[in-house]
């Protein structure tokens, strides 16, 4: 769980610089356009094909880890604890399957894009594999985490105790959430 | 009847509590296994969650996360209540109606309801209660001020409205500006009549020289141009909603670092918790296509939309109904799952019915605003309790008269479409 962690948190901060990237250069971007009349011809592909798949996929695991995607909590929360602990189960079991099966379809066509060397169709004919790698490496994080949380359940820890997140279980709704 | 077993099985996972991304992806690949599409999955997996993070327009979610987060840095709203308080603290209920004007204020710059909830519980909740204010009335103010993020220009809410049905994102946060001073201005009446029948409830305060109130009113000058750089470049179609989102972030950032409030450890945060904010948002957009390509092999919405065609009613009936039906549910779901279960599916009726999308959205994320502070789950007034030390209870009683009093905005919105789509209609003229 510890190197887990440290790879999450590793993602998370290139996530964040990439974030602060997009910021930066789609900023400058305008500037150059209105200003100079010289906008960049690389922001498009370099924002959508790179940094906004890399947020997402590179921070899919940590957000996962401090509960910060929605989900429907009222009626479980008036569960007892044992109920909780298996329908938080029965749902890592479902993310297994589902980002399991993503990081395997995507990992077999990173694999295809770069046996054959394709490159993106855009303004700079950047290799296609370079982008796409990052989503079997994002949700393979997800699923290796998902597998970790649903072996300590079932060894009896509690839901408090395999997230990252010290309020989940309880009612964690107002401490992570709230980007509506 | 493959249907039902899709539709069920999501509902299944969303009572055991699982993620709602993770549910609808799930439901969805279940679905097309049932329903004899298994061969479409391996396509579907590998190209779909890539190209649907990977859309232009996408980059407005979080860089107006970004922006809400550096602006929560700044500390600005202290200082915008405290402008809005000079000027109509004299006023019956006074403290309360500068708490929806710093409110509209605030969330024009700041698109998240519950982080300005958090930060007006903050701010403007002790002021008024310093002021001698009844607890209850001045946290069920603070709590639906809160709500007006959603509705204007950088709302989160819009946006994800936005992507999902399909809808042009700057004409629709240009159409959130009239209905959003529409609301705040029911709120501020609802104040002053509150004030009126009980003034014992909401004393005024002392009277502000007005050479203080200038000094109060240059000092948000920055927020203020921020907001109109973002709405004014959207507006004047100088640029795109993601390029103003970017400009926007950037701008918020530098103010918060002229204000001194920047440093390694307060960036990284903020620039963490947008991170964890996008792909909370993108990964229920991601589920609601996965399911989406379920439902549309399956033919529900076409057959949905053929029923309600079929039916002998007027469409205003099915519009009302529907928005009753966004009322229940948001007494006891979170917004964000409400928007990615019914959008997919209720957008081709109201495009069937010959209604407005972008006037339909508005209507839509008012219904929400009254949904954030409905009890058991309304989030706003939880916020409030959390940051105030006030009990839910209190904050939910407070909220009534801005509850019954919403409803009528809402009715004003449905009686007059051009309140919400006169804006939007000028939008490069």
């Amino acid at each position: 769980m510890t190197i887990l962690r440290a790879i999450e948190r590793f993602f998370s901060i290139v996530a964040s610089a990439f974030l602060f990237c997009i910021m930066l250069l789609v900023s400058a971007d305008v500037f150059m356009r209105y200003a100079l009349s010289k906008p960049f011809s690389f922001t498009y592909d370099l924002v959508a094909t790179y940094l906004l798949v890399g947020i997402f996929f590179l921070g899919l695991s940590e957000t996962h880890a401090w509960r910060a995607h929605v989900s429907v909590e009222s009626l479980i929360h008036a569960c007892p604890p044992q109920i909780q602990r298996l329908a938080a189960m029965m749902s890592n079991l479902v993310g297994i399957a589902l980002f399991g099966a993503i990081c395997w379809f995507t990992a077999t066509r990173t694999m295809q894009e770069y046996t054959f060397g394709n490159v993106l169709t855009g303004e700079i004919p950047w290799p296609a594999w370079t982008s796409i790698v990052m989503a079997p490496l994002g949700s393979g994080l997800l699923t290796l985490r998902l597998i970790c949380e649903l072996l300590l359940l079932a060894s009896g820890k509690t839901i408090a105790e395999v997230t990252e997140n010290p309020s989940a279980g309880s009612n964690g709704v107002v401490e992570i959430r709230g980007f509506e | 009847m493959t249907v039902f077993f899709g539709i069920g099985l999501l509902f299944v996972l969303l009572a055991i509590g699982a993620p709602v991304g993770f549910a609808m992806g799930f439901s969805g690949l279940f679905g097309l296994i049932i329903s004899g599409h298994a061969q479409v999955i391996s396509g579907i997996l590998s190209t779909s969650p890539i190209s649907t993070v990977s859309s232009f327009e996408m980059i407005t979610v979080p860089m107006f996360l970004l922006m809400a987060e550096f602006v929560l840095l700044s500390g600005i709203a202290d200082d915008l209540f405290k402008a809005a308080a000079t000027f109509l603290g004299r006023l019956p209920g006074g403290l309360g109606m500068a708490t929806a004007v710093a409110g509209a204020g605030f969330g024009a710059i700041c698109g998240t309801s519950t982080a300005s909830a958090a930060t007006l519980a903050s701010t403007s909740l002790p002021a008024m209660i310093r002021q001698g204010y009844e607890p209850e009335m001045a946290s069920g103010v603070v709590a639906i001020s809160g709500t007006l993020s959603m509705l204007l220009p950088t709302s989160i809410a819009l946006i994800v409205f936005g992507l999902l049905a399909q809808v042009d994102i700057g004409r629709l946060l240009i159409a959130g500006i009239v209905p959003a001073l529409l609301v705040m201005i029911t709120i501020m009446a609802t104040v002053f009549l509150l004030a009126i029948l009980h003034p014992e409830r909401a004393p005024a305060p002392a009277r502000v020289p007005w050479k203080e109130r200038w000094i109060l009113l240059r000092r948000v000058g920055p927020m203020i141009a921020l907001f109109l750089t973002v709405t004014g470049v959207i507006y004047s179609g100088l640029a795109t909603p993601p390029e103003a989102s970017a400009v926007g972030a950037l701008g918020a950032l530098v103010f918060a670092a002229a204000r001194g409030r920047v440093n390694r450890v307060s960036l990284l945060h903020a620039l963490r918790r947008a991170a964890h904010g996008t792909c909370m948002i993108a990964m229920i957009i991601v589920g609601a296509i996965l399911f989406g390509y379920f439902l549309t092999l399956s033919f529900v919405t076409q057959d949905l939309v053929a029923w309600v065609g079929s039916l002998d009613t007027s469409r205003w009936v099915i519009l009302i109904l529907i928005l009753v039906g966004y009322l229940i549910l948001g007494s006891f779901m979170d917004q964000m799952a409400i928007l990615v279960l019914t959008v997919p599916i209720v957008m081709p009726m109201i495009r069937s019915l010959g209604f407005d999308p972008i006037w339909f959205g508005i209507l839509k994320i008012v219904t929400a605003e009254v949904g954030m502070i409905t009890p058991p789950i309304g989030l706003n007034c939880y916020v409030v309790a959390r940051y105030s030390g006030r009990r839910p209870e209190e904050v939910f009683r407070g909220t009534l008269p801005h509850f019954i009093a919403h409803l009528i905005a809402i009715a004003i919105l449905l009686a007059v479409p051009s309140l919400a789509l006169w804006l939007p209609s000028r939008i490069g003229n």
